[in-house]
């Protein structure tokens, strides 16, 4: 009994007790401009004459302990009208704020754009995102692609430290780099450009195979990579990168994100690298890396204006300096001597971007776009005695209208485009007092492209696109290209695509690996009097490619083939093999052409645990003038393993193995024997290894190696010995100049 | 007698796979939500030992979560799900859990307030 009363008393203490402990719980929201709710964080809420409050959180909810006699709640904010509600036995309640017209300028609001309409789904586009991005932490673009097996990159010679992309194992200019699909890495930036992009102002990269969309112009043709950096609409508030390498360089990035008023968002973008001292590993007398530094830096700005209007203005300015050679190589002693082989690139450039779109009200489809974009672009540098300069100033204007016809099951985009583009670029020797070679030459291009999409949402979508356009030094230009996909089951896709890609070959700067030789230039069979004497380079590049999503104990994964053929109709051919002391320019007599077969399988071996395999295989041959060969410095065949492991607290793992079968090694049989190199490489694996620890949403750190194995050229430059002889030579490097290098580095970021 | 050990052998590793995959169940539970961000983190509060795949849908707000019930229990899963913050059809969520979810993902009738 006694034990029951003091059941029965602690019950009906406990009753009372828990319900005076209930709370209200709720929600505080303000109305934005489209009619959708947003939270208001920070609003004040407590009971009326007391000081028994609360405050809402970042998601606009409170809960506050009920006050027994008093039902009044009130709710306020700073620029908004007082609100008192009366609460009566409701647990869970929403209130809507509205704004004190007075202070009305204080409320910053959010907003997002619509997205751009994506037509690009029947292209087949791997897109790279920024956690994908974030597997290879260092430096530039030239890196982004560690773990993207379609993307190759190489050193162009063995002393700047200079990097392009290969893709079907067609060099870097065959494919169209561009920024914000707008053209952006070509022209005199087509050989450092990649190195001008930061990677951590990248927000995600699309690589097409293949030729893209006739939209953005008739240059792309090994293939499109799309390079989307921060915006103001979705970037962070902040955000604060360090870097530091083994081989010196230490680099920093800064972004900062601002809503500077209702309509108008801006983003700053700010780098600045650094490699101050000089490495030798391997002994031959010459920097493995360039000293030098960079500073880049880009402000653009959105403008939203609530009514269908977006516009983007960005401004860039790029400074970057490198100098190398033989270690002690100090310009104002050794330049233009025999005492110590040095160079110097120093380039500065100047951009305008310019955006407009206007979307029809209620017509998603139906909008129309203004890209706009200037430039200047200069170029200074030395290798040894030999000088080249450059400049360029480059204008682009290119006008789209996309609708559809009947029903959104038919597409098209047409539009209007013109290009300028101005060249003085002087090729030189010091040593001779001849006067500099000089290839000069201003393009103007007007064109018009029409590009009609059909998908019937189910099983199958054509891309067709053609555009003409009128070369004030090569006539017409007739780009036709064609996208096919049908899917054959729901998880099974097949896709084909054929087109051509033209473009003007500058042959200097995409070649510059030469200037880091004693090879002399020869232009032979030259087709006109324009330019360098040769017709753009075209080709006809034919693509397949099967898709199948799988689904393996539980979890999901990939395996795509493709293949790919390109033939060329023109090429600006480059001979390095007719004589090792003369590189050869000539129009193309006979075949160049390549073929690709990529097989790749993704697939999630364990939850939070991603493999990655791939194998390629290349066939690439020109017709040379002395018959049909490989062509030079392309692997064969690579293989490929990616494994990211991520654990629950947010350390990830990634690891990655590349092995890059033989190369062909240009003929150097005519060289004295020392400074003979064996006719195909060896082939060679690479491995790269990094750790991330995320602490919290604000801090990351992490930490890899790059090249664990140590793998590296014993004598990457022929005739280092002799720099000054005809025999000298750093063009011909087939694999890593620098060993095993660390880096760490931490990221920053405020939402 | 080479080929029979080995035959023996994938016999043997396919019986215990058959025995494994016996104990594997697939179960579909009515999970509240509303964004992708919901998604992400019913999804990854799943991400525990014993679960083999949790996919929820926001339209449908079915969670569909295969596992082996040796390691786990239906309940657990429940419990699990609503300690992220989300309600169940048997495991309701706490208040002050509930309140700390992101704004998108507050999923519960909240009964509108007009000023007085």
């Amino acid at each position: 009994m006694k034990y029951f009363s003091i059941g029965f008393l602690a019950i009906a203490l406990a009753w009372p007790l828990s319900s005076s402990a209930q709370k209200v719980m709720g929600l505080v929201v303000e109305m934005d401009a489209k009619g959708k709710d947003q939270p208001l964080a920070g609003a004040n809420i407590y009971w009326l004459g007391t000081t028994q409050g609360s405050t809402t959180r970042d998601n606009g909810m409170f809960l506050i302990d009920r006050l027994a006699g008093n039902s009044q709640l009130v709710i306020s904010f700073v620029g908004y009208r007082t609100d008192t509600i009366q609460i009566t036995d409701q647990t869970n309640i929403k209130v809507e704020l509205k704004p004190d017209l007075v202070l009305q300028e204080v409320v910053v609001e959010g907003w997002k754009p619509s997205t751009v309409a994506n037509l690009s789904s029947g292209i087949n586009v791997i897109e790279m995102n920024e956690k994908e991005l974030f597997k290879a932490a260092c430096c530039n673009l030239s890196e982004s692609f560690e773990t993207n097996p379609s993307v190759d990159v190489a050193f162009t010679d063995a002393i700047t430290g200079t990097r392009q992309i290969q893709m079907l194992g067609l060099s870097g200019p065959n494919t169209m780099i561009s920024l914000e699909n707008m053209p952006g890495v070509r022209g005199l930036a087509s050989s450092q450009g990649i190195q001008f992009i930061p990677g951590t102002w990248i927000n995600s990269i699309q690589v097409t195979k293949g030729v893209g969309s006739v939209v953005n112009g008739y240059e792309s043709i090994a293939g499109q990579i799309n390079v989307e950096l921060k915006k103001p609409q979705e970037s962070d508030k902040v955000y604060v990168n360090g870097y530091v390498n083994s081989s010196g360089r230490t680099e920093s990035n800064f972004i900062y994100t601002t809503q500077a008023s209702k309509k108008w968002a801006t983003t700053f973008l700010m780098h600045g690298s650094v490699r101050p001292i000089e490495m030798d590993q391997n002994n031959d007398s010459f920097l493995d890396f360039p000293k030098g530094k960079q500073i880049n830096f880009v402000n653009r700005w959105v403008y939203n204006s609530g009514n269908g209007w977006l516009g983007q203005i960005s401004l860039k300015y790029l400074n970057d300096a490198k100098q190398g050679g033989q270690t002690g190589y100090s310009p104002e002693k050794d330049k233009f001597t025999t005492s110590r082989y040095g160079f110097e690139i120093n380039t500065s450039r100047y951009e305008l971007v310019g955006k407009l779109g206007y979307q029809f009200a209620g017509k998603s489809y139906k909008s129309f776009g203004l890209q706009l974009n200037a430039l200047q672009h200069n170029h200074e540098s030395y290798f040894g005695f030999n000088t080249h300069n450059a400049n360029e100033q480059y204008g682009y204007v290119n006008f789209i209208y996309q609708s559809i016809i009947g029903s959104t099951f038919h597409k098209f985009k047409m539009g209007l485009s013109f290009l300028y583009d101005n060249y003085k670029e002087s090729l030189g020797n010091a040593q001779f007092a001849g006067a500099p070679l000089q290839f000069d030459r201003t393009e103007l291009v007007p064109g018009a492209f029409y590009e009609y999409s059909y998908d019937d949402l189910k099983k199958f979508s054509l891309i067709a696109g053609i555009r003409v356009d009128q070369h004030s030094l090569f006539g017409a230009i007739i780009t036709p290209r064609l996208h096919l996909k049908y899917n054959l089951t729901e998880t099974t896709t097949l896709r084909a695509s054929a087109g051509s890609g033209t473009r003007v070959a500058n042959i200097i700067t995409e070649n510059s690996g030469f200037l880091a030789s004693s090879r002399v230039l020869i232009l032979l069979n030259q087709q006109t009097d324009k330019a360098y004497g040769f017709k753009p380079d075209q080709a006809w590049v034919y693509g397949f490619n099967f898709n199948q999503e799988f689904t393996l104990d539980y979890r999901p994964g990939n395996f795509s083939v493709d293949y790919f053929f390109t033939d060329f109709q023109n090429q600006a051919v480059v001979d390095w093999d007719f004589d090792p002391q003369r590189i050869k320019f000539y129009g193309l007599k006979g075949k160049s052409f390549s073929h690709s077969i990529q097989a790749q399988v993704d697939y999630q071996i364990a939850r939070r645990f991603d493999v990655r395999l791939a194998y390629r295989w290349l066939d690439v041959e020109t017709d040379y003038l002395n018959g049909r060969l490989q062509r030079p410095l392309v692997p064969r065949d690579r293989a490929f393993i990616n494994l990211a492991y991520k654990t629950k607290n947010n350390w990830a793992f990634d690891y990655t193995v590349t092995r890059i079968g033989e190369q062909r090694i240009p003929n150097t049989s005519s060289n004295p024997t020392e400074y003979q190199l064996k006719s195909f490489s060896d082939p060679y694996i690479l491995m790269n290894a990094q750790v991330t620890k995320d602490f919290g949403a604000k801090w990351s750190a992490y930490l890899g190696v790059e090249n664990v194995g140590d793998f590296k050229l014993n004598n990457p430059i022929v005739a280092a010995d002799q720099p000054f002889s005809q025999y000298f030579d750093s063009s011909m490097v087939w694999g890593s100049v620098f060993g095993q290098m660390w880096y760490a580095g931490f990221r920053y970021r405020v939402k | 007698m080479k080929t029979k050990i080995i035959i023996t052998i994938i016999v043997a590793m396919l019986s215990v796979n058959a025995f494994a995959q016996s104990k594997v169940v697939t179960a579909s539970i009515k999970v509240y939500g509303n964004c992708s961000m919901c998604k992400k983190r019913i999804e990854t509060a799943l991400d525990q030992k014993g679960i083999k795949k949790a996919e929820w849908n926001p339209k449908t707000k079915e969670l569909q979560v295969v596992y082996s019930s040796s390691k786990i229990s239906e309940m657990e899963i429940h419990e699990i799900v609503a300690k992220a913050g989300h309600d169940t059809d048997k495991v309701k969520a706490k208040e002050e859990t509930y309140a700390s979810l992101p704004f998108c993902c507050l999923y519960r009738d909240h009964e509108m307030k007009d000023h007085q």
